[in-house]
């Protein structure tokens, strides 16, 4: 390539001097030097030329021989066998196994990278993200566990109406009712305080605390004042829901069949108030199921068997207290679909937390692209060592 | 001699074969160096320099022409050499030239006229001028091909580098040698002078 763009770049002159001095030194094709002896006869120039270049060429030639000065050989005692030469012979091998590794590593990050844009088109998820999703979580948790504790105590002090309205004293009784209430069905797995109970708290996605809190806020702020019995029934479910968060967060720490005992009793508390909505009940099926979720440790079937029996049963329970309500209707009384929604809920929420995002920081590249990465590396440098050792013996 | 057998001596660490190797080349060896370098001490560096690399590096030779690899170990420490010197700021062409007069010995010598031998002895005087002027690149080409009749092929593989550089750089050293020659037209055949 570089004798090509070499051989453009030169002028007609330094063209007829190579020709001339291969001519003189007999290396041009017979077909060059029948061409170039067509030249020589029509170009006189050129003949005088060649005829000073043959002067030349014959006087460098004549210059004398010199004899060496002295002996150059060598001292037998200073010298040895000579050193074998590894690096000559492995060198070659060397550079081919290195651009080997590297084709390889290219084409396997391309054909990850290609894969994993396929997978994120298509929505399917990686096998590797999957199994990667619950050890992150756990990561997760224990990252937000702080955060868990404050949602747990944000919930509780909703529930001793510190937070609400100072206009709705109406309000702030049907609270406290619903408290003592409650705090006599779940009592033995509610702790005293929340903020004490933080550090018995195990790893638990901080979502639940956060939903359920965020569902004893609502009903309380959005009462629309239509009826004057709407409220504190809003109220009494909004912190009765506060308090399952509590129950469940607390719960959580001791195994999963207690969360969902306490879910259960604290849906079974909600039914025998009798003054509840659809929404609060929705909630407490909620804290149900992410009862279930919350033992991350649990393999997913069991996940997935636990939150229909959960399920199951809490819609049992709203079935008996409002044989009217739409929400019993909703609830999936078939196992198996429960099954198949958890089942393809798990690696959503995987993908959606962990597919986006570069695994170390590396893109695409899983641990074995690495290791391979690393290796290519390694062989270019060994390489390049070996190199260095050739050209300077 | 047998060639090869020597070298599979020496390969097994016997110097005395070497040595043997070392004697049937060293004239051919140095003056190639001397050629390129223009100085008779720098040449005798720059060849036992090629000896020694020559023996560490014998298990890498596997075969060939042994001259040739020869050749090219030698150029390489003259370019070794010749980056020592231009560092040192000792190149002088007159310093050179003198020491040739005092202590080159050659080795075609056979007698001519004094006439004949002064007008001699001034056209190498004027050729070795005019080749210490060349890139070293072109005189290392120049000096293989004019000097010691390597082919094409051969001055490439000496030199690690493509045909067409061969050819590019001995038509350009044959050129300046022309223009430099053209200021000692008087030593040169009448062949020469009537052309020019």
């Amino acid at each position: 390539m570089l004798e090509l763009l070499r051989n453009l770049t030169k002028s007609d002159k330094e063209r007829r001097q190579e020709l001339l001095a291969a001519y003189l030194d007999d290396s041009l094709s017979s077909r060059d030097r029948i061409r170039f002896e067509q030249m020589l006869h029509e170009d006189e120039e050129l003949r005088d030329d060649l005829q000073r270049q043959l002067v030349i060429k014959d006087a460098v030639s004549n210059l004398p021989r010199i004899r060496a000065p002295r002996s150059f050989v060598l001292d037998p005692t200073k010298y040895g066998r000579p050193a074998s030469q590894i690096s000559f012979q492995l060198y070659p091998a060397l550079r081919v196994a290195t651009v080997f590794a590297m084709f390889i590593f290219i084409a396997l990050v391309s054909i990850d990278v290609f894969v994993s844009e396929s997978d994120r088109s298509s929505g399917v998820v990686s096998t590797d993200m999957v199994a990667l999703a619950p050890e992150m979580a756990a990561e997760e948790a224990e990252v937000s566990e702080g955060d868990l504790a404050q949602d747990v105590g944000h919930a509780a002090r909703a529930v001793t109406s510190e937070e609400l309205p100072a206009e709705a004293p109406v309000m702030e009784e049907a609270v406290e009712e619903v408290v003592e209430l409650e705090a006599a069905e779940v009592a033995p797995y509610v702790a005293p305080e929340s903020e004490a109970a933080a550090p018995l708290l195990q790893p638990s996605p901080t979502i639940l605390a956060r939903e359920v809190a965020a569902a004893a806020e609502e009903p309380a702020s959005g009462a629309d004042g239509d009826s004057e019995f709407v409220a504190p029934a809003e109220e009494e479910s909004g912190a009765f829901a506060g308090t399952v968060a509590g129950a469940v967060a607390d719960a959580a720490a001791d195994s999963i069949k207690a969360t969902l005992a306490s879910a259960l009793q604290a849906a079974q508390a909600l039914a025998a108030t009798k003054e509840t909505d659809d929404l609060a009940a929705g909630a407490s099926l909620g804290a149900a199921e992410e009862a279930a979720l919350a033992d991350e440790a649990a393999p997913p079937s069991i996940i997935a068997d636990l939150t229909a029996q959960a399920m199951a049963e809490a819609a049992q329970i709203i079935e008996e207290a409002f044989p009217d309500s739409e929400l019993a209707q909703i609830v999936p009384h078939d196992e198996s679909l429960a099954e198949k929604a958890d089942a393809e809920d798990a690696p959503l929420e995987a993908r959606e937390q962990y597919v986006d995002g570069p695994f170390l920081g590396l893109g695409y590249l899983n641990l074995a692209e690495i290791f391979l990465g690393l290796s290519v590396l390694a062989l270019i440098l060994i390489t390049l060592v070996f190199r260095s050792r050739v050209q300077r013996s | 001699m047998d060639e090869q057998g020597l070298i599979k001596q020496a390969k097994n660490g016997d110097v005395g074969a070497y040595n043997t190797l070392v004697l049937h080349h060293q004239n051919a060896v140095y003056n190639v160096a001397y050629r390129i370098l223009g100085d008779p001490a720098s040449a005798a560096d720059a060849s036992q320099e090629a000896f020694i690399s020559a023996y560490k590096a014998l298990g890498r030779f596997r075969g060939g022409n042994f001259k040739s690899w020869l050749m090219r170990i030698v150029t390489n420490a003259c370019y070794d050499e010749l980056r020592r010197v231009k560092r040192r700021r000792q190149s002088s062409l007159e310093e050179i030239t003198d020491e040739n007069e005092s202590s080159a010995l050659l080795i075609s010598d056979k007698g001519p006229q004094p006439e004949e031998h002064q007008g001699r002895t001034e056209l190498v005087h004027a050729i070795e001028g005019c080749l210490e002027g060349l890139p070293d690149d072109q005189r290392v080409a120049a000096v293989l091909c004019d000097v010691e009749g390597y082919d094409y092929s051969e001055i490439a593989g000496i030199m690690s580098v493509s045909l067409g550089t061969v050819k590019s750089r001995i038509s350009r050293a044959r050129a300046k040698l022309r223009d430099c020659l053209q200021e000692f037209r008087e030593l040169l055949p009448l062949q020469y002078r009537h052309q020019s």
